[in-house]
């Protein structure tokens, strides 16, 4: 038998909206947020998806879409699953990142990618612990960490990253976080703007 | 009857660190932020007090801030009511932008909606509380200077410190303002 985890990035917030550099810095959703959100959770109630679990990163962009997605069932905020630290570039517009000027994708101040792996694969250790076989949960997340993970967890180099309330579905056969099988990835808000 | 309401604005974060306006945005606590909260924590050690029930907004800089002051693992509730005042245009920006966002899309919170919204939360966590109670409340220094002043008559206060903490004392009808202190002063 397997455990599943559904994926799911935050809805579009201020600064996504005006292309400003969210890490660990936060912002409100919009009304767009809101709204693709909402289709997310559509598409999970016509899908006939249960979740036992639900799990959010502590930052509340996430929180406020994980309150949408499944209104009223307790959840558990984790640290470990708060975007990547960008440092300096926090609230900065992205034109400024090193990756957008031929730079380096890395600089001191900025938390290493590698990092991110390993913070998720400890929280999905801490989920998976905590689920029996044949049971679902619910993470809502962060783009960039969300996609490393998946990325190294599935062996799936070519996954394009997470869109606003895009989700993924993994299933593991054992209680590795580091080996997950990955089976789906879609975008229900695609076309709203 | 009487409930003692301790109001502590989070620490010092990135944003206000860089002078950025931060409302209904959010930055991480810089480490003077963190030693500010641990300030704190030892303020109330030293002077005994307990609190009976610990509130913040649903903004992690409280949060982080409470959980430092309180420890790991005592339990607490996020109310969204006691968040920041939202700086619309301006949030994330240089603070010199305040007075231009306020003409600008989208637009800034009224200070009146934010007490407003200030009044219902401190209301409610009044209400559930009992008599002889001590609260904790983490906060946001717009909102909780704002209560302040829309509810303690005479009040001798003028402005949050990060980690500042201002003692008031409710009878149920009304808050009276007692003392402000700044335990992380001379971080």
């Amino acid at each position: 038998m397997t455990k599943t985890i559904y994926l799911v990035r935050h809805g579009q917030t201020f600064f996504n909206f005006h292309h400003k550099v969210q890490g660990r810095c936060d912002s409100p959703l919009t009304d767009l947020g809101i709204r693709q959100v909402v289709k997310t959770r559509e598409y999970f109630k016509q899908a006939g998806l249960k979740f036992q679990y639900a799990y959010s990163s502590t930052q509340e962009r996430a929180v406020d879409t994980l309150e949408i997605l499944v209104p009223q069932m307790p959840y558990v905020r984790l640290k470990d699953l708060r975007e990547r630290d960008y440092g300096i570039y926090e609230g900065d517009d992205e034109y400024l990142l090193p990756w957008n000027n031929g730079g380096a994708n890395t600089i001191e101040t900025m938390e290493a990618p590698e990092d991110t792996v390993v913070r998720m694969s400890r929280a999905v250790s801490f989920i998976l612990d905590r689920m029996e076989d044949g049971e679902t949960a619910l993470v809502a997340g962060h783009g960039e960490i969300l996609a490393r993970y998946l990325r190294f967890a599935t062996g799936e180099t070519a996954f394009p990253g997470f869109r606003n309330a895009a989700y993924a579905r993994l299933e593991y056969a054992d209680d590795n976080p580091e080996k997950a099988s990955f089976i789906e990835t879609g975008w229900p808000a695609e076309g709203l703007a | 009857m009487a409930i003692e309401l301790y109001l502590v604005r989070h620490g010092e974060t990135l944003f206000n660190q860089q002078h950025r306006m931060q409302g209904s945005s959010d930055s991480p606590l810089t480490e003077r932020g963190k030693k500010q909260a641990l300030a704190v924590r030892d303020y109330f050690a030293q002077h005994s007090l307990e609190f009976d029930h610990a509130y913040c907004s649903t903004q992690e800089r409280t949060s982080d801030t409470l959980e430092i002051i309180l420890g790991q693992g005592v339990p607490y509730k996020r109310l969204k009511n006691l968040k920041e005042r939202n700086y619309g245009f301006a949030e994330g920006r240089g603070i010199w932008w305040y007075p231009i966002a306020k003409l600008l899309q989208p637009p800034m919170e009224s200070r009146q909606a934010a007490t407003a919204r200030i009044k219902r939360a401190m209301m409610r966590i009044q209400r559930d509380a009992q008599d002889g109670e001590r609260i904790l409340i983490v906060g946001h220094g717009d909102t909780l200077s704002s209560y302040i002043r829309a509810t303690c008559q005479d009040a001798r206060f003028f402005d949050f410190n990060n980690c500042g903490v201002a003692k008031l004392t409710s009878d149920g009808q009304k808050v009276t303002f007692d003392s402000y202190v700044w335990p992380g002063k001379k971080i």
